[in-house]
């Protein structure tokens, strides 16, 4: 058997701790491979072995939707203006799901590929990275069925239209953003498992997902925006059904998921070289 | 040219304390440097420094705890050094484990790929290799079948055949080789071989010291963290059973003016006349003893008793004094043998006793001379414990209906 490659001249040098600082994307962009073959798993053993499979993808908005539909277009009776009530709620719900089922994916992502951890070198953020980007597979259902009911209701596009993916783009952002620092604490403090449930359902009542934030008064709309997945709701409804984008709210919300995003960078990388020993 | 380079390198863990499991542990010691005596410092390395050349094939030897994976985890980049630096030049292959990310409801094709991205091939490179692994995986009909369904022989092939297709500059192996059946694992090492002939640079670990002695050229021996001896592989083994050996002897400081016969020292030695602890279950090895004889008693009697790991006997052999000592005092030094291919791999240790017929002991000593016989490849050695003695047996079968 003769090396098939020729040498290379790649050197790798091992120290102590470096800076936790330095994020090495040319790293990640050489084991751009793996991340997609772990997010191709994820996505592949999901719906297996489950009587109806990928019908949960598209089950579970829809079925949200309708129960939503039911109590606040009817009871609570919340104002949404020109767009029909189960065109809102979906809109807000696609997003939230994505959020939430990508965020509890990902922060267990370590604990259950403990024996990769401790077995392998790869850079630490493809494995919630790669949970988030499975869920995507899910949110192309949802978008999908939202698209039927926006024929449905006869919603007249605009040149906004253009703008929703970049805050669909945001959403993916902010899952990350919570993924990698909820599977980093994960490794070390196994409260979050207990913990992460109750604050995301905090967090999905304090979002104007089924309640539009014209609901709030100023003053609250101005607090309520340093949720960064506000400015994000409201953009993405903005966009679909060509409302006025309110950009102040979603200038703080942007600014928000920024800081939330760096914060979190910040903690996984201050933890992931003890992974292999913690876990 | 030298291909790693490791200087002055360190691990420190903290041990005895479980590190802030809980929130509230954290928010508890928050601010406070270290908790109340329970915190214990282990270097599992220690100070290490070595090279390795292009093209050699290192074997790391060294006791449970001595650092051996320590090492091969701080060099595959899976935990960071408390000290010190290491420059790998080339490609660095690690399989510390055959089947890592494995996916038990994905297929054996899918798992092929997705087993070989994580230990860094390029999807091209499984692409090209695809037809060989599952040739020597000798899986072909099953291909399509998810790996829960696989039986563990042909899941182990499987998943060392993807790793043995890796092709690194440099390749870190630890202990993969103790895995199927006895076929497999004779082409295991095969393979092995070749990736040590092929002028790859090699880190190898493993209690096998015959596998060892056969893929490397020379060996590093860590004990306690330390580096002990660094140098041909034959020299680190020797080294490696001397260190061990030493423990398990018997030795009596000052001599015993109180009996007329006594033991004096007993050590295991190999085929080879080395002292040592591990045994190969298909060598020939011998207990080394030294009897001080100050006056006669007539028709004195040598017991010597295999004991298991629960202290039970596994065998008794009586010796009349008078067949093997004619003088009337002195010191003799008596070897006695064990036949290869008896003794099953497990642990053991000896109750040596002089006595006399009518029951009086001169000299009793229980439990000396621990050892373990190891499994250098039998036909079992895909068992963990299969009892204390091996025997060629005859089958006889006669179908009734």
């Amino acid at each position: 058997m003769l090396l098939e490659n020729p040498k290379t001249t790649q050197i790798t040098y091992i120290k102590p701790k470096e800076s936790w600082l330095a994020l090495d994307l040319h790293e990640l962009w050489a084991y751009r491979e793996l991340l997609y073959f772990l997010t191709w798993r994820d996505i592949k053993v999901r719906y297996k072995q489950t009587a109806i499979g990928v019908m949960w993808a598209i089950l579970q908005p829809v079925l949200t939707t309708a129960i939503f539909t039911a109590l606040f277009s009817s009871f609570a009776r919340f104002d949404t203006k020109e767009i029909p009530y189960p065109l809102f709620a979906l809109s807000g719900l696609m997003i939230w799901l994505f959020v939430h089922t990508s965020v509890t994916m990902a922060s267990s992502g370590f604990v259950n590929n403990a024996n990769l951890v401790t077995k392998v070198y790869f850079p630490r953020l493809i494995v919630p990275v790669a949970a988030t980007l499975a869920c995507l597979f899910d949110l192309i259902f949802s978008f999908a069925l939202l698209v039927i009911l926006m024929f449905y209701y006869g919603t007249m596009l605009t040149w906004q239209i253009i703008l929703a993916p970049v805050f669909l783009i945001l959403a993916v952002v902010q899952a990350i953003a919570l993924g990698i620092l909820f599977s980093a604490l994960n490794v070390k403090y196994r409260d979050v498992k207990f913990a992460l449930p109750f604050l995301l359902q905090i967090w999905m009542i304090a979002s104007p997902i089924f309640y539009p934030t014209t609901f709030l008064s100023e003053k609250w709309k101005f607090v309520f925006a340093f949720n960064p997945l506000t400015g994000i709701l409201e953009g993405f409804r903005s966009a679909l059904f060509g409302a006025a984008f309110d950009w102040k709210l979603i200038g703080i919300s942007l600014a928000s998921l920024l800081g939330v995003s760096l914060f979190s960078l910040l903690v996984f990388k201050r933890m992931e070289d003890d992974f292999a020993d913690l876990i | 040219m030298k291909t790693i380079k490791v200087k002055n390198l360190s691990k420190l863990y903290h041990i005895g304390e479980r590190p802030a499991d809980s929130l509230r542990d954290a928010l508890v010691s928050f601010g406070r440097k270290s908790r109340s005596g329970k915190k214990k410092d282990l270097w599992a390395l220690s100070d290490v420094s070595f090279e390795v050349k292009d093209g050699e094939a290192l074997g790391i030897i060294g006791r449970n705890g001595a650092g051996k994976s320590t090492l091969l985890k701080i060099l595959s980049r899976i935990t960071k050094p408390t000290q010190g630096t290491v420059e790998i030049h080339g490609r660095v292959g690690s399989l510390l484990e055959v089947g890592t990310g494995f996916h038990n409801e994905l297929s054996g094709r899918e798992n092929i790929y997705l087993n070989g991205a994580i230990l860094g091939m390029k999807r091209s490179e499984i692409k090209k290799k695809f037809d060989e692994i599952v040739a020597f995986a000798e899986i072909e009909r099953f291909l399509d079948t998810p790996v829960k369904h696989y039986s563990s022989g042909m899941y182990m092939r499987l998943a060392f055949s993807v790793a043995a297709h890796l092709d690194p500059e440099v390749l870190i192996v630890d202990e993969v080789l103790a895995v199927g059946d006895i076929d497999f694992q004779r082409k295991c090492l095969v393979k092995m071989r070749e990736v040590g002939a092929s002028g790859r640079t090699v880190l190898f670990v493993s209690h096998n010291l015959g596998s060892l002695g056969q893929i490397c050229s020379s060996g590093l021996l860590l004990d306690k963290g330390k580096l002990v001896s660094h140098g041909g592989i034959e020299k680190v083994i020797g080294d490696y059973l001397s260190i061990t050996g030493k423990e398990g002897q018997f030795k009596l400081d000052a001599p015993d003016e109180k009996r007329d016969m006594y033991f004096s020292a007993a050590s295991m030695i190999n085929r080879n006349g080395l002292v040592t602890t591990e045994l190969p279950h298909d060598e020939d090895f011998f207990l080394d003893f030294n009897v001080v004889v100050r006056r006669r008693r007539r028709g004195a009697l040598f017991c010597v008793a295999l004991l298991s790991k629960n202290k039970e006997r596994v065998f008794t052999e009586h010796k009349l004094v008078e067949d093997l000592i004619s003088r009337e005092a002195g010191e003799a030094r008596i070897k006695f043998r064990i036949p290869k291919n008896f003794i099953a791999p497990n642990i053991y240790s000896f109750l040596l006793q002089i006595f006399l017929p009518d029951g009086e002991l001169i000299h009793d000593l229980f439990d000396i001379c621990p050892f373990s016989i190891l499994d250098t490849g039998s036909d079992l050695s895909a068992y963990k414990d299969y009892g204390y003695v091996q025997i060629k047996s005859d089958w006889e079968a006669a179908e009734l209906k």
